[in-house]
């Protein structure tokens, strides 16, 4: 207790000092660097409110960082392999759902204004999200298909729901399948994963 | 990850220091939405590093967030990219405040800190270098210090595999390094006790008995357990196991250590495997039997290497041409033993009879005659006739026959005997299948923006009319790519469509390039220079802010930056930046010490002029031991401006002060230089020098002092050299061997002259080696003129042209070198009053001849002896000592020479190739120096010829050579003179 109040005391000083000498409001920062790439505090801004990562309702621009720095470790290892560009049509596409996913027409250039983002940039984000997607889609394809022993295996560790809804091995054995091939896909994925933050300088700033 | 200063801090203590630490961080420092300052003037910008304001215009200028200036988060983001690239800051923060004028922005930066030195305290057990080692080979020699945890990790690892399970190391970070970036990691380790061994379970059988395999692994219950050690132990034993005949044998290990860590148990399983004899029966091998049969090195005798082997005994002899050789092998158990028995049947030797070709109507024989690498009478070897094959089918396919075939046909004759051995004779025949020929026939491009499809096409090896050849198609696909990435369109892709017609003896190309964006350059970040200036970095840079990024363009900047001398690493590398078609490129450089010091010695061994007993020439062995000590200060002021001091002392004896003088040793030749050196001076592209000099020679007339300075100005336009030169100097003449009355007029006037002169040169050197030429020639030509409205108490022109040139002969990689030197001077004329006279004011040992010339005023038209031509020696004509060749003329009635105005020396030599770094040479040199230039006549010139050997030592080659005179001469004193002449020097003649 007695050392909380020291904590208090000092902000409040610190207070002090900083009246003397003002820093102002944070407005940018680096969050991380992989390799050279940086990471800012008005990307993880922008990203979460552009709907450019799968961030969950909480987000917060730090708590994105990790995402981000696992999206910059993919992307540079996809760009190695140099997979064909996608589609115009398909960058166009997903533009088109960036900006139904905001309030107004003018919120986008707004966005990317306060981000020190511009439009062929995001055009530039999408064509890399559709190329990590197809990259993943053909380097992981292969997550080997669940023998017929290990699909009775998942149905009898769930075989008390499904018999709740009155469901069958038969009925059920496509469904299991295809969880425990995405659940492999899953595993495969982190693994690599976990390679390339190996091989990688990755500086993630304390907060 | 886990922050790099959490060991500093841990512990309960540690954890409330951060929270006091944090809390006065975050005071007054608010997280706020960046728009309501954008669009604001910037009223004001302050960059702090560490808490200091920052004036470091590198840093400074990178920001782009102006005074003045609206606010934009798009500068704020480029200036990011920019100084985070730049690799000196690592946290970047940017604070904003509001103001009367608009908006305060102020930068925040955090240095990047690596560790510098490793420091280990504690009860370390293990030696600290091999810490050091295993942490710099795995994270390099400077890592930064966010991988403190990953270090301590790997450390922990470390000691794991050498038997400390419970090893604690603790990391701390002190920053006693003299530069802010460089920080100390102290590791504190407490090692722990070793694990011992508890139990070691040997499965091995009764050929290695399990007391050998204990002894030999070291292992025994109770002892320290040290993975590493018995890995290397292991592989050690299995070696000598495999020396032992038993070449299947393996060892291997497993452990585990014991619940609570107190212990571990060793499994070792040996598995011997047969003891292997190796037999050879029948015709002897074409090789080694170890690499034929490697089973020794392949640590196995079974069936695919044996097979392997068979075939490869087989293989080595029809390289013989014993063409129906077989090699069988029969493996068999004898006991413990398993003997490999190879028999080996050479059969015949085939040696090749008639040689044909046939079907040849596209081409002609003579095309064909280099690659029929097959000769009557050779040994027959099938796999070279079909390399032959194979080659004359690549000439077609080269030739647009596209699907050209080639088939040798084999025809094996009855035996014959010749010289007492057996052979059957082959006739070998290639029948050509040639096919149509495919020519180009139209070259299209589509998709193309940036470049004209004229100029593309003039870069394509496949032009319309040219045979089509599919190779050349990848080479002009990669030319294609290579033309477009120059000019930064990084992503192009290219591909080719074909449209054959006319029965394929026609095909259009058409080109489709996807250009793709074009990235250019933001800003060049430089990074590493303390001591050199920004411009003359940014002078040798071929890439500029705006301009296109290409690899080119980066390679050539590394390069011409390294060529400055003034970096001990440069490298020049663009830093990718996500969505963008503007990238910054790094140029990281280390600069090298600026100041040199460099000294060495050496011993000269020749043959000079001098007088014997008599008082008359003669050549003496000279021994003379030398040394230099020279030192240079580099990048004076940043700009690449460099100071050296060169000073050379040779201990040699000195000249005679006459007949009957004692010579003795001394320092009586030596030189001093302090040379400023300026390259790109006057903003051109050219260097000037600037050298004040001292020195003393002996030549065989006479010894000279000379000291002066020369102002040099040389600029290269393509492959010339030019360069112009002023030289103001004083030389001094001493132990003149010339008897007074037989010198010169000039100089008795002039023992010691003042000369001003300008000279001027051109030089093309393409040589392949400057120490050791073997292809390439050096040609130029010089004039320099001294005048009397310069300074110069003597005037004259005088002008000497060279070339040399250097061909490797076909075949056996011989040398042939060729040379010739021609030099002509003319003295301006210039009256002289009487010597009396002179020598009254000059008060000086002006001697007195018998000459009129010398009494009376006279015009003389003669050039100093330092600015006359001399002959002889090892570089000139090498049947001569030095000094020693020149017409009647020049040469006093002792035979000492004078010098004269015309000089004419020829050189031809032959060099056979190293053999065991030895060479081999052959000469013969010509020439002569002439009284005056218009006495210059091929007809007087004097020949020699020699032989000599080079060894090539790291300091480029060591010569010796032994010149024979072709022809020697009677001397005016009576006598002949010498034949021949050995000479011991550096570096080939010329």
């Amino acid at each position: 207790m007695r050392f909380m109040l020291c904590a208090l005391l000092a902000a409040w000083l610190g207070r002090g000092l900083d009246a003397q000498a003002p820093r102002g409001d944070l407005i940018e920062r680096t969050l991380a660097i992989v390799g050279t790439q940086v990471i800012t505090l008005s990307d993880a801004r922008a990203a979460i409110r552009l709907g450019l990562i799968e961030a969950g309702g909480e987000a917060d621009p730090v708590s994105v960082t990790q995402l981000l720095v696992d999206r910059e470790l993919v992307l540079r290892e996809v760009q190695r392999y140099a997979p064909p560009a996608p589609s115009e049509g398909a960058v166009d596409a997903g533009m088109e759902e960036i900006r139904t996913r905001l309030p107004g027409a003018d919120e986008l250039s707004r966005v990317l204004d306060e981000a020190g983002f511009t439009e062929s940039r995001l055009r530039a984000w999408v064509r890399d999200d559709l190329r990590v997607v197809a990259y993943l889609a053909q380097r992981f394809a292969s997550a080997s298909t669940p023998t017929d022993t290990e699909v009775t295996a998942a149905f009898a560790q769930q075989r008390a729901d499904f018999e709740r809804s009155g469901t069958t091995f038969e009925q059920a054995a496509p469904t299991l399948r295809e969880r425990l091939v995405a659940s492999r896909r899953r595993e495969l994925i982190s693994d690599w994963l976990s390679d390339l933050r190996r091989r990688t300088a990755v500086v993630i700033l304390p907060q | 990850m886990v922050p790099m200063w959490r060991p500093a801090l841990a512990g309960p203590m540690g954890s409330r220091v951060a929270v006091l630490v944090a809390a006065l961080l975050l005071a007054g420092v608010t997280t706020a939405r960046a728009e309501q300052y954008l669009g604001r003037t910037v009223a004001d910008v302050r960059v702090d590093v560490a808490g200091v304001v920052l004036a470091d215009p590198a840093v400074i200028d990178l920001v782009e967030t102006r005074i003045g200036e609206p606010l934009t988060m798009i500068n704020i983001r480029s200036t990011i990219d920019h100084l985070v690239g730049l690799g000196r800051f690592e946290d970047v923060r940017v604070f904003a405040s509001p103001s009367d004028q608009g908006v305060i922005v102020r930068w925040l930066l955090t240095p990047v800190r690596r560790i510098g030195t490793v420091e280990v305290d504690g009860d370390a057990q293990l030696p600290d270098a091999a810490i050091r080692a295993e942490l710099a080979d795995r994270f390099g020699a400077q890592p930064s210090v966010s991988r403190v945890a990953d270090m301590v990790g790997a450390l922990e690892a470390f000691y794991a595999d050498r038997g400390f399970r419970r090893a604690a190391i603790l990391s701390r970070l002190e920053e006693d390094e003299p530069q802010p970036e460089r920080v100390t990691l102290v590791l504190t380790v407490s090692a722990g006790t070793r694990v011992p061994v508890r139990v070691v379970t040997v499965t091995t059988t009764a050929l290695v008995p399990e007391a050998e395999v204990l002894r030999r692994l070291n292992l025994q219950a109770g002892r320290p357990f040290d993975r590493t050690a018995l890995d290397t132990r292991i592989a050690g034993y299995e070696e000598e196991l495999r020396g032992r005949g038993y070449y299947e044998a393996r060892v291997r290990q497993s452990h585990d250590f014991s619940a609570d860590g107190t212990g571990v148990d060793v499994r070792v399983e040996v598995e011997v495997g047969p003891h292997v004899r190796v037999v050879f029966a029948g015709d002897p091998l074409a090789g080694d039997a170890e690499t034929l049969v490697p089973i020794r090195e392949e640590r196995s005798v079974d069936e695919d290497l044996l097979e392997d082997a068979s075939r490869r005994i087989e293989d080595a002899l029809r390289r013989e041409g014993y063409r129906a050789a077989q090699a069988p092998y029969v493996r068999r158990q004898d006991g413990d033993q398993v003997v490999v028995t190879f028999t080996v049947t050479r059969g015949l030797q085939h040696r090749v009879g008639t040689v044909d070709v046939a079907g040849l109507s596209g081409l002609v024989r003579a095309e064909l005659a280099p690659l029929l690498q097959v000769r009557t009478g050779e040994a027959f070897v099938e796999a070279r006739v079909g390399a032959v094959a194979a080659a004359i089918t690549e000439l077609y396919r080269v030739r647009g026959f596209t699907q050209a075939a080639v088939k040798p046909a084999i025809q094996v004759l009855p035996a014959e005997t010749r010289g007492g051995a057996s052979f059957r004779p082959v006739d070998v025949r290639f029948d050509i299948q040639e096919g149509p020929q495919t020519l180009v026939s139209v070259v299209a491009f589509e998709g193309t923006n940036a470049i004209r499809p004229a100029q593309l096409a003039a870069r394509m090896a496949l032009a319309a009319g040219r045979p089509f050849y599919r190779p050349r198609l990848a080479a002009d696909r990669d030319a294609l790519q290579r033309v477009y990435r120059s000019l930064g369109y990084q992503s192009v892709s290219v591909i080719s469509q074909l449209a054959f017609s006319n029965e394929r003896s026609r095909v259009a190309i058409t080109w489709t390039v996807a250009e793709g964006p074009r990235i250019l350059v933001d800003r060049v970040l430089i990074k590493g220079n303390r001591r050199t200036g920004i411009d003359l970095i940014r002078r040798e840079l071929t890439i500029r802010s705006g301009s296109p990024i290409s690899d080119d363009a980066l390679v050539e900047s590394q390069r011409q930056l390294a060529a400055t001398g003034l970096f001990r690493r440069v490298r020049v590398s663009e830093l990718p930046r996500t969505g963008s078609n503007t990238r910054d490129v790094l140029v990281d450089l280390e600069e090298a010490p600026s100041t040199t010091v460099s000294y060495g010695g050496g011993l000269e061994v020749g043959r000079i002029g001098a007088r014997d007993a008599n008082g008359q020439v003669g050549d003496a062995l000279d021994v003379a031991p030398r040394g230099f000590f020279d030192i240079s200060r580099r990048n004076l002021w940043g700009k690449n401006r460099s100071v050296t001091l060169f000073a050379r002392v040779t201990l040699r004896k000195n000249g005679s002060a006459g007949a009957g003088g004692e010579r003795t040793y001394g320092f009586n030749d030596y030189r001093g230089l302090f040379t400023f050196r300026e390259p790109r001076a006057f903003g051109t592209t050219g260097d000037a020098q600037l050298t004040a000099f001292v020195e003393q020679g002996l030549r065989t007339s006479f010894d000279f002092n000379r000291r002066g300075v020369t102002a040099d100005y040389a600029k290269r336009f393509g492959s010339f050299t030019t360069t112009a030169r002023y030289t103001f100097d004083y030389t001094k003449l001493f132990n003149e061997e010339i008897a007074a009355g037989d010198q010169l007029l000039i100089d008795r006037l002039f023992p010691q002259v003042k000369l001003s002169k300008v000279f001027a040169s051109i030089l093309r050197d393409s040589r392949d080696d400057v120490l050791d030429p073997h292809k390439g020639a050096v040609v130029g030509v010089d004039a320099s003129v001294a005048a009397k409205v310069m300074g110069s108490e003597v005037g004259f022109v005088k002008t000497f042209a060279q070339g040399f040139i250097y061909r490797r002969l076909p075949g056996r990689g011989f040398v042939l070198a060729a040379g010739a030197r021609v030099g002509v001077a003319v003295g301006f004329k210039q009256t002289v009053p009487p010597v009396d006279e002179i020598a009254a004011v000059a008060r000086g040992p002006v001697a007195r001849g018998t000459s009129r010339a010398a009494v009376f005023p006279t015009v003389i038209r003669e050039l100093p002896a330092s600015e006359r031509f001399f002959a002889g020696g090892d570089t000139t004509v090498r049947g001569f000592a030095l000094d020693r060749l020149g017409t009647p003329e020049t040469l006093d009635r002792q035979g000492f020479p004078q010098g004269g105005n015309g000089l004419a020396v020829f050189n031809l030599e032959a060099r056979a190739p190293y053999w065991n770094n030895l060479q081999f040479v052959w000469f013969t040199d010509a020439g002569n120096v002439f009284k005056t230039a218009s006495d210059l006549r091929l007809d007087e010139l004097r020949f020699s010829s020699g032989l000599g050997f080079r060894y090539r030592s790291p300091i480029g080659p060591l010569r010796v050579d032994w010149g024979f005179k072709l022809g020697t001469r009677l001397l005016l004193t009576g006598g002949r003179e010498r034949s021949n002449v050995l000479h011991i020097s550096l570096g080939q003649a010329f």
